[in-house]
């Protein structure tokens, strides 16, 4: 059930908000033993905020779209009285004396948190294979990673345990387990969602964001989440929308099923009206290189207190915090300065387009523990591959919607990127919309 | 064998550390940093650093 038809079903009183979380927590109880979703489940919280949420209902108080939704919010997210562990030994006792803005925001719409999703430790890393917490696994099949960092709440939403959950993308950790297990997840506009009260990894890079199954309720959570004035309003129809379509890039070293599947993803959004022009994009790989030194750095300096305890640290993210501390400060400069130079030859580019179509991922889902990927007969680092699309909108800032465009013949999903100038969230979600 | 440019974790201070794991982020950073400094040496004088402020420009269309 999509945020949407609940919100129906909840207004014509055919279920509860009560018998909505019940349904919710059922899901959580038969499935999170073999998916490893959630890190905390919030049962008897959940409940009880359900119940007082039916009693405004039926004395005619009705907070909107999420009012009664069952929610989860990724455990770096911070909760009040509720333990958030960032996925890390390091926070494993950590126990928020308040909520996170965005907490804040969701509970004053009336979302009720059914509990916190596990994600790679730090939210450092695409697997979420977590050293301390467990293995994520993709609800497609088990044996392959669900993507990260936001891999729980991607699991969550894509399995029916919560029917919309908060993730963070610093380098496509929304977007990532979103193509990977089938859901939508949007990267708004970098600051759009208030990052106080949420760990930081990049400082500079941090974006907060919703996973939902479907692009409609994308854009009710993020109207929850996020200050809606700063927002520019949709077109008034897709055929007044430019999709640029890169001629370079995006459709070089991926799977064939994925570059097919987008393509064709592009016919059907000319065939709905918009007007499809191919383009040559920026140069990728500078703004991926500057995102990721960029991302090394602020990392490093974030954890340098932290690294006195080492061992409680799993080796993957050790050994990124420790080649962090030896990024050369002009190279992290003069990340910052292409990042600026970068960010202007998009801008350009978005002068004749209005939204920029590529694949989220150039592969599907990776099985646990493949650390390497063969495309067009190259092997390629697993983690290279699976952030080479999604890393650059960080640093420029851009917002970026992945959704699901079709499936393999193994049933593994394919994920769309659509993206659009800052504060342009709503045309993405009104050719999403129509794209479902 | 390191790229002598390029910052490197010597795995003799890092006994904590799988060397494989230390390989892997050398090769990445490597790759990285090459290709960053390739295209940051091209930058005019005048390219100054990105501020957070920078990422949220009102766009004309």
């Amino acid at each position: 059930m999509t945020i949407l038809e609940a919100g129906k079903a909840l207004r014509s009183r055919r279920i509860s908000c009560l018998e909505l979380t019940n349904r919710c927590l059922d899901h959580i109880g038969k499935l999170n033993p073999r998916l490893n979703a959630f890190i905390t489940i919030t049962e008897e919280s959940a409940r009880s905020r359900a119940r007082e949420l039916d009693r405004e209902l039926a004395g005619g108080q009705d907070r909107g779209h999420l009012h009664g939704i069952p929610i989860a919010h990724k455990d770096l997210i911070w909760t009040k009285g509720v333990r958030t562990t960032s996925g890390s030994k390091l926070f494993e006792g950590f126990i928020p004396d308040h909520d996170a803005q965005v907490v804040e925001k969701l509970n004053a719409a009336g979302a009720v948190m059914v509990g916190k999703t596990g994600l790679h430790e730090l939210a450092y890393g695409i697997t979420s294979d977590n050293p301390h917490f467990g293995t994520i696994r993709n609800p497609r099949n088990p044996e392959h990673i669900p993507g990260g960092s936001s891999g729980g709440s991607a699991v969550a939403v894509a399995t029916g345990m919560a029917l919309m959950a908060t993730g963070t993308d610093t380098g496509g950790s929304i977007r990532i387990p979103a193509s990977y297990c089938g859901v939508v997840g949007i990267k708004p506009t970098y600051g759009l969602v208030s990052l106080a009260g949420v760990q930081p990894l990049g400082f500079s890079l941090d974006h907060i964001g919703p996973l939902t199954t479907t692009v409609g309720d994308a854009r009710v959570s993020l109207d929850a989440m996020a200050d809606g004035t700063k927002r520019k309003p949709a077109p008034a129809s897709v055929r007044e929308i430019r999709v640029g379509i890169p001629q370079n890039y995006y459709f070089t070293q991926v799977a064939p099923e994925v570059r097919e599947t987008v393509h064709n993803t592009a016919k059907r959004a000319e065939g709905l009206g918009a007007r499809v022009i191919p383009v040559q994009v920026p140069d990728i790989d500078a703004i991926s290189a500057a995102s990721l030194v960029i991302l090394l750095s602020e990392a490093a300096a974030l954890y340098e207190p932290y690294l006195e305890r080492q061992s409680e640290i799993g080796v993957d993210v050790r050994a990124l915090l420790y080649q962090g501390r030896l990024v050369p400060a002009t190279d992290y400069v003069n990340a910052q300065r292409l990042r600026k130079v970068l960010a202007n030859e998009f801008r350009t580019l978005f002068r004749s387009i209005d939204c920029l179509f590529t694949p989220a991922t150039p592969i599907t889902a990776p099985r646990i523990g493949q650390r390497e990927v063969e495309i067009d007969g190259e092997t390629l680092d697993t983690r290279l591959v699976t952030t080479r699309f999604a890393r650059g909108f960080n640093a420029l800032g851009f917002p970026a919607l992945a959704m699901p465009c079709g499936e393999t013949p193994e049933g593994m999903p394919i994920g769309l990127q659509m993206v659009a100038r800052p504060f342009e969230e709503n045309l993405l979600f009104k050719l999403g919309e129509a794209l479902e | 064998m390191p790229n002598a440019d390029t910052p490197h974790l010597r795995p003799d201070l890092h006994p904590d550390l799988p060397k494989d794991q230390i390989e892997r982020v050398q090769k990445i950073l490597e790759q990285v940093l090459t290709y960053l400094r390739s295209q940051s040496c091209k930058l005019p004088p005048e390219a100054d650093l990105a501020l957070t402020y920078d990422l949220q420009p009102e766009v004309d269309r």
